[in-house]
């Protein structure tokens, strides 16, 4: 485990916090899941190009000034998500019909098969409609970090603790999981199970680690819940907590707006000038 | 006997029952890491990917439930693995929703038997039919329904790979019970051979 790794899933790792600029990090974890939700349920069933590629623009907006991405992360959305929409589009257009696009250009023909413009409208479509449900989700994901999700359920959305701080343990099984690994594989080294080398070997022994490793997991797991209980954990209807997540009128006002802005664009934006291909 | 030794009057689920699942939300999680990025690269081969591995995506969820026989077991199998693979993926907590379909996807089998029959044939029926149906939607955003013949295809592959995961998951849990793990959370069971496993041979 590295150490930005453990940090990640250490429960009692301090917020990280960029100022007000970088608003991403001071909002609630619930708003960054509700905002956006309209706008990808809708974009399941959009078909035309414009629709998922104004919100992509947005979200992108969003992303660049409301979170401070590290080197690897912007270069990974800066280029990883428009090279992912043009190998998407020409797929997406490849596996098309072309029955449904045969009223459209052609531009090239191997054998049977007639590739038109129209296929690759359709492809654009989808691949924006893919990349841009992509982007939405990162809004939230590149911000937020689980322990503080899960005790915004706690304290927002009423989940009975008991089940919150069973998702915080399992936050913390994470690395355990690591460990229970690395005794595994040595005992199993010390027995001589290598059974052979090449990719078959290998697989076949990483199979054999899942029965071990999850009855080992399940085990310690049966250790954790004697302790808790011998602590009275959940002896009391209500706890109190270390770590409180307010949620603020910022959070509303962030959820109003992106709620508003993506009706806006769902059905205000004109889309007659639109080529009428495949359904639409 | 005093107010001591009468049991809570509202029944509830033990800390080792949650502990338990937190453990299989755990490896669910990891599971579904792997499953994200391998989505990411499998995207642009096929989109017929998330359908077909659907049944892996809950295979920790079958395995906590056959296990464990409680209900919501799988629920809470499912909504860990989403939570914790969230921080880790491209899709983020976006896939709470999703996880939260598929926590209810999951009880949808043994919900209907009012937590009753914990039988393998209900696992089989029930998950074939209803990971099948789930990969609908899938289908539906990416557009492949545009033409019937890589439909029934899809539709086929989701069926087999299911009931091929659901077999795996029965499997596994059968192998844990061996391991002597889950027992003590387990509803008890008569003697004879009613676990949903059958009597198999022992395996290590």
């Amino acid at each position: 485990m590295t150490a930005a790794t453990t940090a990640m899933i250490d429960p009692f790792a301090v917020r990280p916090d960029y100022g007000p600029v970088r608003f991403l990090y001071r909002l609630n974890p619930l708003s960054k899941i509700a905002a956006p939700l309209p706008a990808m349920i809708a974009l399941i069933f959009v078909r035309d190009p414009l629709t998922p590629a104004i919100f992509l623009g947005l979200t992108f907006a969003l992303i660049l000034i409301g979170a401070k991405l590290s080197r690897r992360a912007a270069l990974g959305i800066l280029l990883g998500i428009p090279a992912a929409l043009i190998v998407l589009t020409l797929s997406f257009a490849l596996w098309t019909d072309p029955a449904r696009t045969a009223d459209t250009t052609n531009l090239f023909t191997i054998a049977d098969y007639r590739f038109n413009t129209g296929a690759l409208y359709i492809g654009a479509s989808t691949a924006l409609r893919l990349t841009t449900l992509a982007a939405l989700a990162l809004l939230g994901g590149l911000t937020t970090d689980g322990p503080d999700l899960v005790r915004s359920l706690v304290q927002q959305l009423r989940v009975p603790y008991r089940i919150g701080y069973t998702a915080l343990a399992a936050y913390r099984f994470v690395p355990r999981f690591a460990h229970e690994l690395e005794i595994i594989r040595a005992a199993h080294r010390v027995r001589g199970m290598a059974g052979g080398r090449g990719p078959i070997a290998g697989l076949r022994r990483y199979l054999g680690y899942v029965v071990p490793l999850l009855a080992s997991a399940i085990r310690h797991a049966e250790r954790v819940a004697l302790s808790m209980d011998s602590r009275a954990f959940g002896a009391h209807p209500t706890r109190t907590e270390r770590h409180l997540v307010p949620f603020r009128t910022r959070d509303w006002l962030f959820i109003a707006a992106f709620w508003i802005v993506s009706a806006l664009v769902l059905l205000a934006l004109p889309r007659d000038f639109l080529p009428l291909i495949g359904d639409r | 006997m005093t107010s001591h030794a009468v049991p809570p009057t509202r029944r509830r689920a033990s800390t080792r029952f949650l502990m338990t699942c937190a453990v299989l939300g755990v490896a669910g999680g990891l599971l579904s890491i792997a499953l994200n990025w391998a989505s990411v690269g499998f995207a642009t081969v096929g989109v017929v990917f998330f359908g077909v591995t659907i049944g892996l995506w809950v295979l920790p969820s079958i395995i906590g439930l056959a296990l464990l026989q409680r209900p919501g077991a799988g629920a809470l199998i499912a909504v860990l693995a989403g939570l914790v693979n969230a921080p880790f993926t491209p899709f983020g907590y976006a896939q709470i929703p999703t996880a939260l379909m598929m926590a209810v996807l999951v009880e949808l089998p043994f919900l209907v038997t009012l937590y009753r029959v914990w039988k393998p044939w209900l696992f089989y029926v029930g998950y074939t039919v209803l990971l099948t149906a789930f990969s609908t939607l899938w289908f539906v955003a990416t557009d492949i329904m545009s033409s019937p013949a890589l439909l029934v295809a899809a539709y086929a592959a989701s069926a087999i790979a299911s009931l091929f995961f659901v077999w795996l998951a029965l499997l596994l849990a059968k192998r844990l019970r061996h391991a002597g793990v889950g027992r003590t959370v387990a509803r008890p069971v008569p003697p004879v051979a009613a676990s949903p496993y059958g009597s198999g041979g022992a395996t290590s």
